[in-house]
């Protein structure tokens, strides 16, 4: 491919772009499928004969399927679902005809390691939680769910099936719900980030949520406990925003492959003495020990690669992330993000 | 509904699990004679004598049906692999890893072109594996039910990779 004119990617070896009078070819190899776009659609025919003259290919047309994920193209936007994949998941736990609920996880549910329970069938529950993560690829919504009941993988006891059992009775309700990308929106990249304090019920560790958007399409978000103890609010969710700044880096990285170009990339945080940590490097008695590594994000604010904004609380889009929400703030935060049923797409 | 009829009647509806199920099928049988004409068609192996310090492969059929969206079996494909748990590293294979594009850059990628107005298209490499040559020596035992009569003992040098080899996906 190297051969035709095409630049590799910078940070993903395997991305491929060409340049050539204002159109542009990108292509992302996966293995043996490539997805391609161009900025003029006469040079598709063109790009698909190089292509055929070097492999055996098969012409899929338009991209509606890859790796599992539906993708629905239409006039104003990308839809990306796994629906399918969803229905199975249903059938294949019994849960086609279960009661719907219309949250993933109870306001008030906190599992822990539920030492007296009855233990259930380590080897089920494992399936679940596996077939369950594979589903956040498009399902952003269940994600904080599944990454808790995971921690229980070990030893799951009836409690956490019972979580588990929940979240299937989630997606019964929301099966057709998937990712909505709009394309009439303003080119920008932004972070949120968000962490709730001594989460984890078993050993006081602190959760950090975050997301990106690209526009005002969701493309990255994670959650993960964190690998230390946080002694306050602000140190978790200052650890939590550099984690999201870590991902903003690699996406601005990414996006300068593509040809653009980002600097002070804006990062949402709700907790203004996070913010002032980042700015200001005084120690104070309760911040001194922070790790060195979790000053990473002071450096990229120095650099200018990116800047921490503050948001209130109601505009926190890392919520999602990071608790149990009740009903109407659950689905007030999907609809921001765009985890939404295509039916709903105006 | 005319064209759907004719397409259906070279569909097999069951997926057989062993070679001889397949067998009592002629629309496996013609499969598995297309899959074993591409490989004498892509060169992917020579035949060649049998010695002691081979490390000698066996291989595999996997017969699997593909089912469209509206949940009808569309094609049968049968696909000949290597028990790539047999080979021994550093005799066989070296390096096992393969770059592949991560999630998150595919949704980048959407996300980019939906908000630059482009359209995104797809395709695949068929077979993927047989473009390539391998570095190892690879020794495979000849596939069953297609010996060479005349020389039953000789096994097969792998010229390219194969589906279940170690090393098929990073070529």
């Amino acid at each position: 491919m190297l051969s035709q004119g095409y630049e590799r990617g910078k940070t993903d070896k395997t991305f491929f772009i060409k340049n050539s009078c204002n159109d542009i070819i990108l292509d992302q190899v996966y293995v043996d499928n490539i997805i391609f776009g161009l900025t003029n659609e006469s040079l598709c025919e063109q790009f698909v004969a190089t292509m055929q003259g070097e492999f055996e290919m098969s012409m899929m047309g338009e991209l509606n399927f890859f790796l599992g994920l539906q993708v629905k193209q239409v006039e104003h936007g990308i839809f990306l679902c796994q629906e399918k994949y969803c229905r199975e998941l249903l059938k294949k736990f019994n849960m086609e005809n279960c009661k719907e609920a219309s949250t993933p996880i109870a306001t008030g549910c906190y599992l822990d390691a539920d030492e007296a329970r009855v233990d259930v069938d380590q080897t089920k529950f494992s399936q679940l939680i596996g077939s369950l993560l594979y589903l956040t690829a498009s399902r952003p919504d269940i994600m904080f769910s599944v990454c808790l009941c995971a921690r229980f993988q070990a030893k799951p006891k009836e409690s956490h099936y019972v979580a588990g059992k929940r979240i299937l009775k989630y997606l019964k309700r929301t099966t057709e719900v998937g990712l909505w990308y709009p394309s009439k929106v303003t080119l920008n990249l932004i972070g949120y980030s968000d962490s709730n304090f001594a989460g984890c019920k078993v050993d006081r560790k602190s959760t950090s949520g975050t997301c990106r958007l690209l526009g005002s399409s969701l493309t990255s978000w994670h959650n993960k406990k964190q690998a230390c103890v946080a002694l306050s609010t602000a140190e978790a969710q200052y650890i939590a925003a550099g984690s999201c700044c870590a991902q903003t880096i690699w996406l601005k990285h990414q996006l300068s492959d593509f040809g653009l170009n980002l600097s002070k990339i804006p990062l949402f945080c709700d907790n203004t003495s996070a913010i002032n940590l980042t700015k200001n490097p005084v120690h104070h008695s309760r911040t001194k020990h922070i790790e060195i590594r979790h000053h990473f994000i002071r450096d990229h604010i120095i650099n200018g690669d990116s800047k921490i904004q503050f948001v209130d609380c109601e505009n926190q889009l890392a919520d999602l992330f990071t608790k149990p929400l009740n009903k109407e703030r659950y689905n007030f935060l999907k609809n921001e993000l765009g985890i939404i049923n295509f039916k709903n797409v105006n | 509904m005319n064209h759907f009829c004719e397409h259906m009647a070279f569909v097999s509806q069951v997926e057989p699990k062993s070679m001889s199920e397949a067998l009592e099928d002629n629309n496996w049988i013609n499969v598995i004679h297309e899959e074993v004409n591409q490989f004498a068609r892509n060169e992917v192996w020579t035949l060649v004598p049998r010695s002691k310090e081979m490390n000698v492969i066996g291989t595999k059929w996997v017969f699997k049906n593909k089912i469209d969206e509206q949940g009808v079996i569309v094609r049968n494909k049968a696909r000949l692999v290597a028990k790539g748990y047999n080979q021994e590293e550093g005799i066989d294979f070296g390096e096992t890893y393969v770059p592949v594009a991560r999630l998150e850059a595919v949704k980048l990628l959407l996300a980019y072109a939906c908000l630059k107005g482009f359209r995104l298209h797809q395709m695949d490499v068929k077979r993927a594996f047989l473009n390539v040559f391998i570095d190892e020596e690879v020794y495979l035992s000849q596939t069953p039910g297609f010996e060479d009569h005349n020389n039953p003992d000789y096994v097969f040098k792998l010229k390219k990779a194969l589906y279940g080899l170690k090393q098929a996906p990073r070529q």
